[in-house]
């Protein structure tokens, strides 16, 4: 028989790398991404029946990105636990992740610590989820012109080459 | 990585993590918080419309909706509360710092450092005035809260007593493990735009404002209805009482009496402009309500309302 949660699993299965991957990125911390991830399934899960007629990735993507930036605001962690993302990060800078392993993956979550939170941000919507400037500055709701000049200087934080940071910029 | 990067290697950088298979505990864990956060959301939206009675009964847990299928219009009748400790909220008493016993079998833990799943502000709803502090507590069940915020006995021990249960709850409280969720105001919310109702809210530590559950039936408060009682559990004092709402039609009502089954008077608070043209009172009453009185200006009994024993443990109207 047919229920309101029809298709939720496969979608969770699905979209949870990319969710937790990105969480991962964005926190720096991989418990509180675990966490994060999950936190933005299950608020999906509550939404299922509408949810999945629509784009139930954009919606999770939107669920979990706003829910950092709350946690940030707060400054304390109220839904997903652990530290700060100041501390996650640092943490990370030490080049060991939660597991205790450095893998190659983790370098490009260490680059990812010298950005600021919004620099942070829009990198991983660019660039990890593929959305164009305006659907980034839509998602982020700041305008198109303050998404150019942030990815630009976050690119260059990142020490991405000059050529290919001129190629983006005009992307 | 020290050398510049391209764009493509560090798009191929970010993509190289996503390895991480979603496996079955973890999905299970995801449906059901938001199995949790759907029925608190319903809840909500059953009383945002104020098509039900919200009134709460003689079940002595209920704080907050939790107890049974969090739908406050269905009080569960408790009629013979356990004269002891569960022997889960007896462990809780004793390893859960700060945790206290408030009655024979109730113990209430403190605000875990995570948010309840019970919490759904919708952005159609907005509180109307100002608030008033009520100076009691809210309270919720274990499981309204992620399994991380409790040691995992206690979070699968509540789990475990749930699903025993005939039609399985979500954040009872009927094992007598109360969580203070945070602080009781009283408001009147507005949903889309309507006029708004009288509800009590929720100050979490974050300072943010929840709506818990609103009041009153379709008659509540116009023009020649009756006066409507509401209760919720108050522990704040350390001792189980109940934290006494009751709504009045006009602006005549200028002093209430909240009396006790055992004959104690609490006078109450009246709190008109909260609701426009009508008048609202509360009062923290030690053991159990018996009738609510209220007065004019003169001294003269507006009316004099006992409340009556639930006949059914469904839409339990206490008057």
């Amino acid at each position: 028989m047919a229920s309101g949660n029809d298709g939720f699993d496969e979608f969770a299965t699905a979209a949870w790398p990319r969710l937790r991957r990105s969480a991962h990125l964005l926190t720096g911390d991989y418990h509180l991404a675990e966490d994060l991830a999950q936190t933005a399934l299950a608020r999906t899960f509550a939404h299922w029946r509408r949810v999945r007629r629509q784009d139930a990735m954009a919606y999770s993507r939107k669920v979990l990105v706003n829910l950092n930036i709350d946690r940030l605001r707060r400054r304390r962690m109220v839904e997903v636990g652990g530290d700060s993302a100041e501390h996650a990060m640092g943490r990370q800078a030490d080049g060991q992740d939660a597991e205790g392993t450095v893998t190659d993956r983790d370098h490009v979550v260490r680059l990812l610590a010298v950005l600021t939170d919004r620099e942070r941000r829009v990198v991983v919507l660019r660039h990890y989820f593929d959305l164009g400037e305006a659907a980034t500055a839509n998602e982020l709701g700041i305008a198109p012109g303050t998404i150019k000049s942030t990815l630009s200087r976050a690119l260059a934080k990142l020490r991405v080459s000059e050529e290919s940071l001129e190629e983006a910029v005009r992307q | 990585m020290n050398e510049d990067l391209t764009i493509n290697e560090l798009e191929d950088h970010l993509h190289a993590g996503e390895r991480e298979v979603l496996d079955a505990a973890t999905l299970s864990a995801i449906r059901r918080r938001g199995g949790r956060r759907r029925t608190a959301r319903r809840t909500l939206i059953a009383i945002g419309t104020a098509a039900t009675v919200a009134v709460v009964g003689l079940t002595l847990t209920l704080g907050m909706p939790g107890s049974g299928d969090s739908q406050p219009d269905k009080a569960t009748q408790v009629a013979d509360p356990p004269q002891e400790l569960d022997p889960l909220a007896e462990q809780a008493l004793a390893e859960i710092p700060g945790a206290v016993q408030v009655s024979e079998w109730q113990v209430v833990l403190p605000p875990p450092d995570a948010q309840s799943d019970y919490f759904h502000d919708s952005p159609d709803s907005e509180v109307v005035g100002d608030p008033v502090a009520l100076a009691a507590k809210t309270y919720q069940g274990v499981t309204m809260f992620p399994a991380h915020a409790w040691p995992d006995w206690l979070y699968q021990g509540t789990l475990d007593f749930e699903e025993a249960q005939p039609d399985p709850p979500v954040g009872s409280m009927d094992n007598g493990i109360l969580v203070e969720a945070g602080d009781a105001f009283l408001a009147c919310v507005s949903w889309q735009n309507n006029t708004c109702v009288p509800a009590l809210m929720t100050r979490t530590a974050d300072g943010q404002l929840h709506y818990s559950w609103g009041m009153g039936t379709e008659e509540f408060l116009k023009p020649g209805s009756d006066m409507e009682v509401f209760l919720s559990g108050d522990y704040s004092t350390g001792a189980a009482g109940q934290l006494a709402f009751a709504g009045l039609p006009g602006t005549d009502v200028a002093r209430v009496e909240f009396v006790t089954t055992d004959g104690n008077v609490v006078v109450g608070r009246v709190h008109q402009g909260l609701v426009e043209g009508d008048s609202m009172m509360s009062g923290r009453v030690p053991g159990e309500l018996a009738r609510v009185i209220a007065y004019d200006a003169d001294g003269e009994v507006i009316e004099d309302h006992p409340l009556r024993d639930c006949d059914s443990p469904v839409d339990c109207e206490v008057r």
